[in-house]
């Protein structure tokens, strides 16, 4: 008689399943972050972008950018052998952004669409270059791969609030500012945090490889970090009481007090200024320069303010933007 | 029957007497022998007995424990992923068609989730459950209310437009997928072993060779009894002996039979049902998977690679071209019940999931998110829903030849646990009625 050897079912059904469910498990892993120790936290800040500590060359003002000398091409009129020729020779413009922040870049859910201040901004750039603001290509991007996917050359431009910085300009060009954000405090309405000296003690969330993380550490060395890759999984911690408190942009925190407006609250202190700045590569200085040039167009046609009422004013929750963009600065 | 004296046994100081001699004496007399043999025998037959009926019993529990738990419990293991797992798929396809979302999908996660909940509860009952199989089933209990409440939370917002909506989405898919599918797989596992243990305890050689050796040893005392008792008697053949052989030897031709027949049920049970059963149902699960993987990835919007990644990966191991993949080997088994064609049809349909995957990414890459969303929730879906429904349809099929061989395996059992004790004491009546006789031709 021989045994029922033939039943490899079970051991081989049980081993493929786990291993594929592991291997997809690993691989997601990233989308779940837990609380680390404030030890560990530098480590998060800084895994993909430039080193925060660089030796300048002269003094470093983070809002200075490159010029574009003369007259700005007309839509479809690229110079010869400029990357913006190259772009409009693709046909698409491709653009980094956010998908989760309400106001500057979200994925409305009923259309699946992408929308926001930031989008409209870019469809200016495509329409600059194409004459078309639909020759757009939106690929969704975690706020640590902003600078990576530019390096890369995985996007044409970053548009997604990145905060202009000098260590952020050694990697990448920073266009002039077309926003001046301020880090502020996200809080449970009725809750025991009233000030940034509240935070000793209490966890707070911010998204990983943003300065408001960086920032907040000097700010609050007492506070617990809970790094977060995606920008809306704070919004989701603070609601399933997993943190007290969510530090970021007050456009960001704007966009969370709006989807819940009940139960949270922006604190009016503003703890560092934010100045938003379009990143291309430097691969091809011209074409940040083109950049520059078609904002500086957007500040003298007024249309950079009227997208700033289109988009951000938000007086059902209290927040008017600015009257008008800050100033273009040049370092040359 | 002549009432035979019983010996008269008195204890005195120099041992025991038996018919007024010293029992070493009497027992090297005739009546002596044949009365010590007509004892040992009956010992014999006893022992037998015991062994055969252990052996018989064994078995039977075996047999019983594959048709009224191990089967069982192992499709309520599957059928507990699979709900989790569709439930997943479903939940992403939902969110994917906010707006314009299908009552009949919401309907299907819905009933999904209250499923998985009648399956746990099902599950939770085994008997058997060993504590890693109590804890898991404690994870999933405790984490399935959390997780519909993430994916609840996820449709509230979604539905207002909030782009938070996606991050619970998000946060229920990861625990899915970091908890309850491993949390469901380990269940699975514990009742695919508990179902492998007793095809092995009701298929292994030892039973039937203790019942063979045990036959022989018995077959072979009889036979030396009764040379002993025809050579001493000097009459040739002995009634009672010999029908008392002749019972041993169809008890044990019987118990042979039942075993090996039982045994081949259970082998047939193994290589036709429960097999394919397995097979299948990994790729039903896999193939959710591979759903839930596309979905997320266009939820995502671009910061999904990993999803891409992980889909790759899971077809790969579901429809792959090495040996190890489950397609090939779930045809192989399906070869035994001539059923590889629609092994087949299920391998070319994942085929088609494959390539509409590729039109779904090609679609996203180019920037032409809308036909990617139609495509993952029209053509993608359907193709999904076919092979579910093709491999839910095989899946019965073997399980109903698992039931009707697990039944078969079980079947006269019953009958020959009635029988072993019957048999031996008809067999030790006869045989010491045979040497009485004998015994009494010495009055």
């Amino acid at each position: 008689m021989t045994r029922a050897s033939h039943g490899r079912g079970a051991p081989v059904v049980v081993l493929i399943l786990t291993t594929t469910l592991i291997a997809g498990c690993a691989s997601l892993s990233a989308n779940v972050t837990p609380v680390i120790d404030k030890a560990l936290s530098p480590s998060t800040t800084t895994t993909s972008t430039t080193p925060t500590t660089t030796v300048h060359v002269g003094p470093c003002d983070p809002k200075m950018s490159l010029r574009w000398v003369g007259p700005v091409p007309q839509p479809g009129a690229m110079p010869a052998g400029s990357y913006m020729r190259t772009i409009f020779q693709r046909g698409l413009l491709t653009v980094g952004v956010d998908q989760t922040t309400l106001f500057f870049g979200y994925r409305i859910p009923q259309t699946g669409e992408i929308d926001g201040f930031d989008i409209a901004l870019a469809r200016e750039i495509a329409r600059a270059i194409f004459g078309d603001p639909t020759k757009i290509e939106l690929k969704a991007v975690t706020t640590d791969q902003r600078l990576p996917v530019v390096e890369s050359g995985l996007v044409d431009m970053v548009a997604s609030q990145v905060t202009a910085t000098c260590a952020r300009r050694q990697a990448v060009d920073l266009s002039t500012i077309y926003y001046l954000a301020h880090q502020k405090l996200l809080v449970r309405k009725g809750g025991s945090i009233s000030s940034v000296a509240d935070l000793n003690g209490k966890k707070v969330c911010a998204t990983a490889g943003s300065t408001s993380f960086a920032n907040i550490e000097k700010l609050a060395p007492g506070a617990v970090l809970y790094p977060v890759a995606v920008r809306a999984d704070c919004l989701v911690a603070l609601e399933e009481g997993w943190v007290d408190a969510i530090t970021s942009d007050d456009t960001i925190l704007l966009g969370f007090e709006a989807q819940d407006p009940n139960n949270t609250q922006i604190l009016p202190a503003e703890l560092e200024d934010e100045p938003y700045a379009l990143a291309t590569s430097k691969a091809h200085p011209e074409f940040g320069r083109f950049v520059n040039g078609v904002l500086d167009q957007l500040r003298a046609s007024g249309r950079l303010e009227e997208l700033y009422r289109q988009y951000l004013n938000r007086s059902d929750v209290g927040f008017v933007p600015p009257a008008a963009p800050p100033p273009a600065s040049y370092q040359d | 029957m002549g009432s035979a004296p019983s010996p008269v046994v008195r204890s005195e100081p120099r041992g025991l007497r038996v018919q007024g001699m010293s029992v070493r004496r009497w027992l090297r007399t005739t009546p002596g022998h044949l009365r010590a043999w007509s004892v040992g025998l009956l010992v014999v037959l006893l022992a037998v007995g015991t062994v055969v009926g252990t052996a018989v019993q064994v078995r039977w529990n075996a047999a019983r424990s594959v048709g009224s738990a191990g089967a069982p419990e192992l499709v309520a293991s599957e059928d507990l992923y699979s709900s989790l797992a569709d439930a997943d798929a479903t939940a992403s396809i939902i969110f994917l068609q906010a707006g314009r979302e299908s009552p009949e999908l919401r309907q299907r996660y819905e009933s999904d989730v209250q499923e998985a909940g009648q399956h746990l509860a099902t599950v939770a009952k085994d008997a058997g459950a060993s504590r890693a199989e109590q804890t898991a089933v404690q994870v999933i209990s405790s984490q399935l209310p959390v997780y519909a409440g993430y994916i609840e939370t996820a449709r509230a917002n979604g539905s207002l437009g909030y782009p938070v909506g996606a991050a619970y989405l998000r946060q229920g898919s990861s625990l899915m997928r970091g908890s309850l599918l491993p949390a469901a797989i380990t269940v699975y596992e514990q009742a695919a072993t508990r179902l492998d243990d007793a095809y092995r305890s009701g298929t292994s050689t030892t039973e039937i060779l203790l019942v063979v050796l045990a036959g022989v040893l018995l077959f072979v005392l009889l036979i030396g009894v009764q040379v002993r008792v025809a050579r001493r008697s000097r009459r040739i053949l002995n009634a009672g002996l010999l029908c008392s052989t002749a019972i041993v030897i169809a008890l044990l031709g019987w118990t042979i039979v039942q075993l090996s027949s039982a045994q081949g049920s259970l082998v047939d049970a193994q290589r036709k049902g429960s097999d394919t059963v397995q097979f299948l149902s990994a790729t039903r699960i896999l193939t959710l998977q591979a759903q839930s993987d596309d979905n997320t990835a266009l939820i995502e919007r671009g910061s999904g690679q990993s999803y891409v990644t992980d889909f790759t990966t899971v077809l790969q191991s579901l429809n792959g071209t090495t040996g190890q993949a489950l397609l090939p080997q779930a045809r192989l088994v399906a070869a035994r019940t001539g059923s590889a064609a629609s092994i087949d049809r299920i391998s070319s349909d994942l085929t088609t999931l494959g390539s509409t995957h590729a039109i779904v990414r090609g679609d996203d890459n180019a920037g032409n998110y809308t036909a990617a969303v139609t495509e993952a929730t029209g053509a993608e879906a359907d193709i999904v829903t076919q092979i579910d429904d093709d491999v839910a349809l095989e899946i019965a099929r073997a399980q109903e030849r698992l039931d009707r061989s697990a039944a078969d395996a079980r079947s006269g059992f019953a009958t020959l646990a009635v029988g072993i004790p019957v048999l031996i004491i008809l067999a030790g009546l006869l045989a010491s009625v045979g040497l009485q006789r004998r015994i009494g031709e010495y009055r």
